[in-house]
C-alpha cells in the first residue's frame, strides 16, 4: 500500500508541487499587499480562505484522476495485489494532501493573527466548540469527503463500462442520479422528532425559541447525527466499494 | 504436475460480439509456444485472461494450478500490446516500480538487459522510439523469473534490426523453468523459436500442435500452414 502510494506521489508530484508553490506565492503576495495598505483583515482572510478551498478541490480532482489512470494502467492492473487498493491508494493520496493543506491553513492563520494582532481563527473555534463537538465536525467533514469520492470513483469506473463520449455522459447520469437519489431516500428513512427539529441528511438540528421572536438552530455532538441515515450510507459506502471493483475487474476493458 | 497454463472452455463476450468460444489448452514448463492468428482472432482477448486483466464469461483460466486471480499475477509476467509503463517515468523508475512489487523480479538480470538492449536508465520513457519502447517492455517482462511469460505481439510494429534484437533477447533471457507463450500474426520472423503452436481463428481453436510433428504431418512449415489456414 504504502508502495502504491509512493508511485501515485510520484505521478502526481510535479503538479502538485507547483500547485503549492502557487499556493504561498498568492498567500504571500495578497497577505503582504493587504497588510501593508491597510485593507479590512476580514477581506484578507476570506481571500486567503477561499485559497486554501480552492487547493482543496484541486487535489480532490488530483485523486480523481489517479484513480481513473490506475484503474486503465496496465502496469497498475497487473500487480499481484487485491483491487481495492486500486480505490485505497489515491483516496489515502488525498486525505494525506488535505492534511498537509490542513497544516498549512494552521500556519497561516498563526501568521494572520501575529501580523493583525487578532484571535486566530482556530483559537476561536476551540472556544467555541467542546472537543466532542469538534471531534463530529471532523469525523462529518473526512465522511462527506469519503462518501463524495466514493460516488464519483464508482460514477467514472461505470463511465468506462461504454467507450467514448457516450461512457462520459452515462458516468455524469450515474453520479447525478446517485447524488439526488441517496437525499431523497434518507428523507424517507429519517423520523421526525416534532417540528422543532430539523434535518439534513445526516445532521439533526434542534430550533430553539428566544422568546424575543428570534430562533437558533443547534447542533451538538453525537446527539445531532441521525444515525439511520449515517448506517444507510456506510452501507452504501460499501456497495459503492464493491460496485466499483465489480466494473474493474468483470466489466472495463483495458 | 499442474500445467503451468490451463485453459479450461473459456468463452469470453463484449457485449454482443464473441471473442473467444470454448478455448481449451495445457501449456507445460520449458516450451515456446506461438500463439498465432490473424488480426482480431482473439489471440491478445487469451494473453488477457491468462493473465487476470480480463475475466472469462465462461469456463476458467489456471496458473500452476490457481484460478486466475492474485496468486497468479505473481506467477505471471505479462507484456501487453500496450506500455507497461506510465508517461512520467524515466527506465530507472519503471526499474524501480517492477522491483518495488514483483519478488522475483530479478535487478541483475533487468541491468543485463538494459545493456543489452542499449538503454539508458535516465531516458525518459515519453522519449523512447517504438523500437526502444518495445525493447524496454520485453526487459521488464523477462526480467522476472516468472512461471508464465506472455508476450503479446512483441514484434509488432518494429524494424527487423530490432525484431532481430528482441528475438534474441527472448532466447537469452527467457527462464527455462517456466512456459513462454508469444502471440503474433508475424509468422516468417519468429517460427524459429516456437516448440509448439496454437492457431486461433474467429475465436475458437484451429490447430495445437507440436511444431515437428506438424512438418511431419502435414509436411509443411509453420508459416505454409498459416497461410493456409487463414487463407480460407
Amino acid at each position: 500500500m504504502i508502495k502504491l502510494l509512493k508511485y501515485d506521489w510520484k505521478r502526481n508530484a510535479t503538479t502538485t508541487l507547483a500547485g503549492l508553490l502557487i499556493l504561498l506565492v498568492a498567500q504571500l503576495i495578497i497577505t503582504t499587499i493587504g497588510w501593508r495598505n491597510g485593507w479590512n483583515p476580514q477581506a484578507v482572510i476570506v481571500i486567503a480562505f477561499m485559497l486554501f478551498l480552492f487547493s482543496g478541490f484541486l487535489i480532490f480532482l488530483v485523486a480523481c484522476q489517479t484513480f481513473h489512470a490506475n484503474m486503465k494502467a496496465y502496469s497498475r492492473r497487473l500487480l499481484p495485489l487485491p483491487t481495492i487498493y486500486t480505490i485505497v491508494s489515491p483516496l489515502v493520496l488525498m486525505f494525506g494532501l488535505t492534511f498537509a493543506l490542513f497544516l498549512l491553513c494552521a500556519a497561516y492563520d498563526a501568521v494572520f493573527s501575529l501580523l493583525y494582532d487578532k484571535i486566530s481563527l482556530l483559537q476561536a473555534v476551540t472556544e467555541i466548540l467542546t472537543v466532542g463537538e469538534a471531534a463530529t465536525i471532523i469525523g462529518m467533514g473526512l465522511w462527506g469527503s469519503l462518501f463524495t469520492t466514493l460516488i464519483i470513483f464508482f460514477s467514472i469506473a461505470f463511465s468506462r463500462i461504454v467507450e467514448g463520449r457516450g461512457g462520459t455522459f452515462l458516468g455524469i447520469a450515474v453520479c447525478i442520479a446517485i447524488f439526488s437519489l441517496i437525499p431523497w431516500i434518507e428523507d424517507l428513512f429519517v423520523m421526525r422528532s416534532g417540528a422543532d427539529s430539523l434535518s439534513y441528511g445526516m445532521i439533526h438540528l434542534i430550533k430553539s425559541d428566544s422568546g424575543d421572536g428570534t430562533a437558533s438552530l443547534t447542533f451538538g455532538s453525537f446527539n445531532s447525527l441521525e444515525w439511520v441515515a449515517l448506517a444507510f450510507e456506510i452501507g452504501v459506502a460499501i456497495s459503492l466499494i464493491y460496485g466499483t471493483i465489480y466494473l474493474i475487474e468483470r466489466r472495463i476493458k483495458l | 504436475m499442474d500445467p503451468v497454463l490451463e485453459m479450461q472452455a473459456v468463452g469470453k463476450r463484449y457485449g454482443s460480439k464473441s471473442a473467444l468460444e470454448n478455448i481449451s489448452f495445457k501449456a507445460e514448463a520449458g516450451r515456446i509456444i506461438g500463439l498465432l492468428g490473424s488480426n482480431g482472432s482473439g489471440k491478445t482477448t487469451i494473453m488477457n485472461i491468462a493473465s487476470g486483466i480480463v475475466s472469462p464469461n465462461s469456463g476458467q483460466a489456471r496458473i500452476c494450478g490457481e484460478p486466475v486471480g492474485v496468486q497468479s499475477k505473481a506467477m505471471t509476467s505479462f507484456m501487453p500490446d500496450k506500455p507497461l509503463t506510465e508517461s512520467w517515468m524515466r527506465i530507472r523508475d519503471a526499474i524501480a516500480f517492477y522491483h518495488d512489487f514483483y519478488a522475483d523480479f530479478d535487478m541483475v538480470k533487468a541491468q543485463d538487459m538494459i545493456a543489452f538492449m542499449g538503454l539508458q536508465g535516465r531516458d525518459k520513457i515519453t522519449s523512447l522510439s517504438k523500437g526502444m519502447n518495445e525493447r524496454l517492455q520485453l526487459t521488464l517482462a523477462l526480467s522476472r523469473n516468472a512461471k508464465l511469460y506472455l508476450l503479446d505481439e512483441p514484434i509488432g510494429g518494429v524494424d527487423p534490426v530490432a525484431r532481430e534484437k528482441i528475438l534474441d533477447a527472448i532466447l537469452q533471457y527467457y527462464n527455462e523453468n517456466s512456459c513462454l507463450i508469444i502471440s503474433t500474426h508475424l509468422v516468417t520472423d519468429i517460427e524459429r523459436i516456437f516448440d509448439e503452436v496454437i492457431f486461433v481463428k474467429n475465436g475458437q481453436l484451429a490447430l495445437h500442435e507440436e511444431v515437428d510433428q506438424l512438418r511431419m504431418t502435414h509436411g509443411k512449415s509453420v508459416v505454409d500452414l498459416f497461410k493456409e489456414v487463414y487463407a480460407q
